[in-house]
């Protein structure tokens, strides 16, 4: 994995209790919550980050200068601290906070798309990405007139890299302005040889951005170490709140991207016939941000780094390696993906023999396992590999053994209720 | 399981594993194709119309759960027979009781079909119950009147 900076702690292995810290779960005691790629569940610190900040801190940031409204500041600005800190970029400038991960895609693609593209040029995907990593490309590929290509996928929803040799070989690579992919795939867990791809990304001048957003609650990442020119990430998959996502890019890109939503916050100076735009990170965050759920997101790395980063990611390992044990061994299952456990990560993905993924679904949350079936925004892969949809079950730290062996049992039962 | 048994009734689960009228419509484009966004589930249908001016035959294609499988058979028998309007009435009656918009008493004279009241418990699996209705309402919108 690429290692951040807090890899190193060597406090005793994370045990169930882990579990407790979590309020919806400690009060559903039953329920198996096997839905995480979705979405995560939130820490008591994070609520209570939320809940002071709203009853004690909250007023409009930047721009007045009372007492609270610089309370409100700091609490903005110590967040996306954290965040820098976090991801080791160079500076807080780089740090944009946006909503979701699809909205930092969104920006990346308006933005840098407008910079870069001209008619003729191409766009690289995978043909592995989620629907936020694909559809705002293919769009800006339209606008410029440029083309979308994507890496095919591999029988065992790897990437085909030898695809990138063919584009040398065709003459395409000189073409690519952009390349975007995800670290992880949402709906197999494949991890993708990124640093393999940024580097090839560097020979041919390409701008990279990398989609994180199933792979920063697994382990941390130094974007530095990357070799990627963007990344994003959602909060809420990270133990942080729905509404708050961050766009780490190098500032050399962000200084010259035309701003993508315009409006207050974002300006430097307005007149009737033009405006400009404020310093870095301001340009890119137009109107009142959603400073609650920043400060939630905050907290939930804070909350990460406090439990230790190696804790977690030790007891998702082992979590991981239960259940593709177990999960491989049902009859009638074809569990999708890599066959290495070293190239797959927090992401199970299957389907029981004759029975569709939906009602295998509605069977389990009977048993209350909650897993996500359909095609998990991920239509171009599932075509890819021939499959209309999968059940997909998926982890975070503290799920249990014991809900894991619940989870095959029910398969089991399910199978037979069909 | 009781809750989930008066989803997936005997009814629904002989239709699915025994689809009524469900044949290789291959020939038919896939631009004809009707999807449902949610899930990924596809379907094609295929309404004729006879020389009476009833509706002769329906068949479809696709893939889909138990629910909009079953959902397809059972309309397609319930259809057969109709005219086109009066299949158009039925179609708004089904789409307006799993909308929770009509009492399911209302499919109460509806024979078999009447089990699919029993989706409107799962609100997340009404999109599959009507994945073939709306593609019939769309097939008979080109219908004339």
């Amino acid at each position: 994995m690429i290692s951040g900076v807090f890899s190193v702690d060597s406090k005793a292995e994370l045990g169930e209790e882990i579990r407790e810290e979590f309020p919806l779960l400690a009060n559903n005691s039953e329920l198996a919550y096997l839905d995480n790629a979705a979405t995560s569940q939130k820490p008591e610190s994070v609520l209570s980050a939320m809940n002071r900040y709203y009853r004690e801190e909250n007023a409009n940031v930047h721009r007045s200068l009372y007492k609270l409204a610089e309370i409100s500041t700091l609490a903005l600005e110590n967040s996306r601290a954290v965040v820098r800190q976090y991801l080791n970029a160079a500076s807080s400038q780089e740090i944009i906070f946006t909503k979701s991960s699809t909205e930092g895609l969104n920006l990346c693609a308006w933005s840098l798309g407008e910079l870069l593209l001209s008619p003729g040029d191409i766009v690289l995907v995978s043909a592995l990405e989620h629907h936020s990593n694909f559809v705002p490309w293919q769009q800006a590929a339209n606008r410029a007139d440029a083309k979308l290509v994507a890496i095919p996928v591999n029988e065992d929803a790897t990437l085909n890299i030898d695809f990138l040799e063919t584009l040398e070989k065709d003459g395409r690579a000189e073409k690519i302005r952009i390349l975007a992919v995800a670290h992880i795939s949402n709906a197999f867990g494949t991890i993708h040889p990124i640093r393999a791809i940024s580097a090839w990304c560097r020979k041919h001048d390409i701008t990279m951005v990398l989609d994180a957003a199933q792979s920063l609650p697994h382990f941390p990442i130094d974007v530095q170490a990357t070799g990627a020119d963007f990344l994003v990430f959602s909060g809420h998959k990270t133990y942080g709140p729905m509404g708050a996502g961050v766009l780490w890019g190098h500032e050399k890109w962000l200084e010259k991207m035309p701003p993508w939503q315009t409006g207050g916050e974002m300006i430097s100076t307005v007149r009737l016939e033009k405006s400009t735009w404020n310093e870095l990170p301001y340009k890119f965050e137009a109107g009142t941000p959603n400073v609650a759920a920043v400060v939630g997101l905050a907290a939930a790395l804070n909350w990460m780094i406090a439990t230790g980063l190696s804790r977690l990611e030790t007891r998702e390992l082992k979590l991981g390696e239960h259940a593709y044990e177990k999960l491989v061994s049902v009859k009638g299952l074809k569990l999708y993906g890599p066959v290495d456990l070293n190239q797959r990560r927090g992401v199970f993905s299957f389907n029981l023999e004759g029975i569709h993924s939906h009602d295998v679904a509605q069977y389990l949350d009977k048993a209350q396992i909650a897993i996500r079936s359909g095609h998990h925004c991920a239509q171009p892969a599932m075509r890819h590999l021939g499959i209309q949809s999968t059940a997909r079950a998926s982890l975070a730290v503290y799920n249990t053994i014991h809900e894991v062996d619940r989870l095959v049992d029910a398969i089991v039962g399910a199978r037979e209720y069909f | 399981m009781n809750e989930l048994d008066n989803l997936y009734m005997e009814i629904i689960l002989d239709h699915y594993k025994f689809p009524r009228n469900k044949a290789d419509l291959s020939h038919i484009a896939d631009e004809y194709l009707h999807e449902n966004p949610s899930c990924g589930d596809s379907l094609k249908l295929e309404l004729v119309v006879g020389g009476d001016g009833k509706i002769g035959s329906v068949c479809f294609d696709g893939h889909g759960c138990a629910i909009s499988t079953a959902s397809a058979s059972l309309m397609s028998e319930r259809l057969i027979g109709k005219t086109p309007e009066e299949a158009r009435r039925l179609i708004d009656v089904f789409l307006k009781v799993l909308r929770g918009e009509e009492n399911s008493d209302s499919l109460e004279e509806w024979g078999d079909l009447m089990v699919l009241g029993g989706v409107t418990q799962f609100p997340l699996r009404v999109k599959c119950a009507t994945l073939a209705w709306h593609a019939a309402r769309k097939s008979l919108a080109s219908c004339t009147e």
